[in-house]
């Protein structure tokens, strides 16, 4: 498994290299200079000419990828060039807010998903199954920045049960106020794509004829639907969740903006506006990072899920 | 099985309904902490590397400067008490209040003066150094005196000098500090009422007052310390639960208020609404250069095709003012004149105008023609909560009389990037200032391809900018930039469309005495009730 790992990690750097230079390319080849932002749009010519020689921006195209890579290869992703600060001191401090986003997204995904999709299908047709689908594809055909919105109104404004932005470390109680509606508004669209694959994947299973074995022999009904049909079930799921863990952090940009969260999704937005090259390359190269692990990871839990997968 | 399923469902909905309320932040008290949102985050702390309006409110609060600001848009003491200009206007030699402490007890002296212009002329990327290119050097030939000298007259420098981007800085932390000044906690140090506590970027900026602190400008009835004992900025991006915030008490100021809210706030009387003129000039600029747009009646026309009181009630819902000249009333040496001589709405005479410029139509309601080609015109503007409406409005006005116009929408920084590169007929933008002299960087010939984005190449606009930068009698400056506004209305360089007015909602229990330019500028008079 440890060659196996080490394997798929050599292969992902020509997939990390292939991604800073499209991120590098197209970003360079958009109409509108960063120092553009930075001079403001009364400075005159000679102050934006000014401003770009100070960014390096006057060197040619190929100079400036080299000089990127050489830079990120020594560890130094270099610095925002509208705050100053070190891009990886930005991006060290922003992405655990996205991370703590996604990771209460997908356990609040899998904590509704999955027992709805069971009873969904255990019940199947009945009203209780009806009232699932109809609740899920509701949250999911809602778009997320409406869907946000509502929950704000509602939950924050209205009820007052949570505030209204902000963040603080989930070590601490308000911590999981401020994450609760981010993370579920996150998660909407994703609830609904889990519960039906969990249904579905329930109902192939609930006619195999091992279970009708298990329940031939007088096994307890709870037992036979989550040891012995759920467990059969769930790779699909496994695959699923990993894959959606890469799609919460980049439906991060929307939720993180609406909840006032300071993330890497809402600090990546800022910096594609503002044309600030460093953090976009350095953000992006990070949620590639992230992307690639989710999946070796999916890959790896697959295998202690299923004994018939092997590693070589 | 229904057992466990009615438990997992209660359990889910009941893990929101167990959490008890409670607030954000600290809720204010005693001492006072005001929570002061905005919709963006603020870039850095270093007064020299941003032109950004969320970085300049931290810094009024963190430094001073030498000149200060008045209400009125005149020219204070601020931490130079008084000084002298030289019968030539070459010379400015200022005294330094004493007494003055930076945050970290270093005393203010006169070489750190020295050092702050000294960097912020030579700062590699400085946006703002234009403002004191014209000094030559910086003197500091005693502790409390400060010489700058000239190369040539510039009648604003004591204008500059009040902007954030003047704000005197402490040499010792900046030379050890490097790139690294001004990017967080520890890494700034100034001389003004509050003092850097925390800074957790897109979360929120910290200020504690500066208990020491005693100088403040003249403007003021507390010279210091502040009454406010903490101010805190929150970046909140959206609208609703930003303003929602400053409603449920959560924060007690906002200055990005939507207009589209500004009506429901005054009738439901929770928080105070303030509308106050700040100067500004929403308008549409003409590429004259432009064959189509070379003849002023065809500029004149289209000035007089737009119904800017429609767009006042459409688009700004009542607030704004019309605009008729480059300046807003209340902007020393305003021309009075541009309200009676300016272009009022009448499409009657826009279609003479253009009728005399030889553009014809075929048939009613066609696009007007010449030569062989037609009056159409590449529009650009970029996204705004206004921006979309307004072009609208503008089409539909320019349509009336022939014109058409092929609105196209660029985001900010590739906006700025198609106008200088010269890709525009006509475009939309917003200007705001806090005196006349906007004008030389907006006419004078030298500021071509941006921001003189207008191709206005005029020997006597350059004279007159000229005249107006380098004369120190007021009266004679104020003069010449009053025939020059009378030279942008008469060549129609612009469609001077609004003076928007600018809304805050602040908590009732703050009092506000007064709004400057600045917004809340030192925030030294601010009071919060218990």
């Amino acid at each position: 498994m440890a060659a196996y790992t080490l394997r798929r990690i050599s292969r992902a750097i020509p997939v990390l290299l292939g991604v800073s230079m499209l991120v590098f390319l197209i970003l360079h080849l958009t109409p509108g200079s960063p120092a553009l932002v930075v001079a403001g749009p009364d400075a005159p010519p000679e102050v934006v000419r000014e401003v770009e020689r100070a960014l390096g921006l006057d060197q040619p195209l190929y100079a400036q990828y080299g000089h990127y890579l050489g830079r990120i290869l020594h560890g130094d992703f270099g610095r925002s060039i509208r705050s100053r600060e070190p891009v990886l001191e930005r991006l060290i401090t922003t992405f655990p807010v996205t991370l703590a986003l996604a990771v209460v997204g997908v356990l609040w995904t899998t904590l509704v998903s999955v027992p709805l999709g069971i009873l969904a299908a255990y019940r199947r047709n009945s009203p209780l199954d009806l009232a699932t689908i109809f609740v899920v594809l509701t949250g999911s055909a809602m778009p997320v920045f409406a869907l946000g919105l509502i929950a704000l109104w509602v939950f924050a404004v209205k009820l007052r049960w949570f505030p209204i932005g902000g963040f603080a470390p989930l070590t601490t109680l308000d911590g999981w106020r401020h994450i609760a509606l981010p993370a579920m508004t996150v998660s909407s669209g994703t609830i609904a794509l889990l519960a039906r694959l969990t249904r579905s994947s329930m109902l192939e299973v609930l006619t195999q004829d091992y279970v009708r074995t298990a329940r031939a022999k007088g096994v307890r009904e709870v037992l036979v639907v989550v040891r012995h049909a759920f467990r059969n079930a769930l790779l699909p799921v496994i695959t699923v969740i990993g894959l959606q863990f890469g799609f919460l952090l980049s439906g991060a940009v929307v939720t993180e903006s609406i909840f006032s969260l300071p993330g890497m999704g809402r600090l990546l937005v800022q910096a594609i506006l503002a044309r600030d090259f460093p953090i976009v390359q350095g953000a992006v190269l990070l949620a590639a990072v992230t992307f690639v692990l989710t999946n070796l990871l999916v890959d790896l839990v697959y295998g202690m899920a299923d004994p018939r997968i092997r590693f070589d | 099985m229904r057992r466990v399923m009615r438990w997992v469902l209660l359990g889910l909905a009941g893990l929101s309904l167990l959490l008890p309320p409670q607030p954000v932040i600290g809720a204010p008290g005693g001492g006072g902490t005001m929570v002061y949102t905005r919709s963006e985050e603020t870039e850095t702390l270093d007064p020299h590397r941003t032109t950004a309006l969320s970085s300049a409110e931290a810094d009024s609060l963190l430094y001073d400067t030498l000149t200060s600001l008045d209400y009125d848009n005149t020219v204070k003491p601020g931490l130079a008490e008084r000084w002298d200009i030289s019968p030539d206007g070459k010379t400015y030699t200022f005294t330094l209040r004493r007494g003055v402490r930076f945050h970290s007890g270093k005393a203010l002296t006169s070489a750190d003066v020295k050092f702050t212009m000294d960097r912020w002329k030579t700062v590699k990327g400085s946006p703002t150094a234009f403002n004191i290119a014209p000094v030559e050097r910086v003197e500091a030939p005693t502790p409390t005196t400060v010489v700058f000298r000239l190369k040539e007259p510039l009648s604003i420098l004591l204008v500059n000098l009040t902007g954030y981007a003047a704000s005197i800085l402490n040499p010792e932390f900046v030379t050890r500090l490097g790139d690294d000044y001004g990017t967080g906690a520890g890494k700034v140090d100034g001389t003004g009422p509050f003092m850097l506590k925390e800074w957790v970027r897109n979360d929120r900026l910290t200020v504690g007052r500066n208990p020491n602190y005693a100088w403040g400008p003249t403007i003021y009835k507390n010279r210091g310390p502040a009454h406010l004992e903490t101010v805190m900025f929150r970046p909140i991006v959206e609208d609703a639960p930003r303003v929602a915030a400053v409603e449920l008490g959560e924060a007690q100021f906002d200055r990005d208020v939507p207009a589209v809210q500004v009506d429901r706030l005054t009738k439901e009387g929770r928080v105070h609404v303030i509308r106050y003129s700040d100067l500004n000039t929403q308008f549409l600029g003409f590429k004259t250069g432009r064959k189509s747009l070379a003849d002023v009646k065809v500029r004149q026309a289209i000035n007089y095709a737009v119904n800017k009181r429609e767009l006042i009630a459409g688009v700004f819902y009542g607030l704004a003012e019309e605009a008729y000249g480059p300046l807003a009333p209340g902007t020393p040496g305003w021309w009075k004149g541009a309200i009676a001589e300016g272009y009022h709405y009448n499409p009657s005479t826009a279609k003479r105008l253009l009728e005399e410029a030889g553009w014809r139509q075929s048939r009613e309601g066609g696009i007007r023609q010449k030569d062989g080609g037609t009056l159409s015109l590449n529009f650009l503007y970029s996204p705004g909560p206004q921006s979309e409406p307004l072009v609208s409005l503008v089409q539909a006005d320019l349509s009336g009389v022939g014109v058409d116009v092929r609105p196209q929408r660029l985001e900010w920084t590739a906006f700025l990037a198609a106008l200088r590169a010269g890709q525009h007929d006509l475009f939309l933008i917003n200007v705001r200032y806090v005196t006349a002299d906007i004008l030389y960087f907006y006419f004078h010939s030298k500021q071509r391809p941006a921001p003189n984005r207008f191709d206005w190449a005029d020997p006597e606009t350059d004279r007159l900018l000229e005249l107006s930068r380098a004369s120190t009698n007021e009266s004679e400056r104020l003069g010449a930039y009053q025939k020059l506004q009378r030279l942008v209305v008469e060549n129609a360089i612009w469609v001077p469309l609004v003076h928007e007015r600018r809304v805050v909602i602040a908590s009732p229990r703050l009092v506000i005495p007064s709004m400057h330019s600045n917004i809340l500028y030192k925030m030294l008079d601010l009071e919060l009730k218990p």
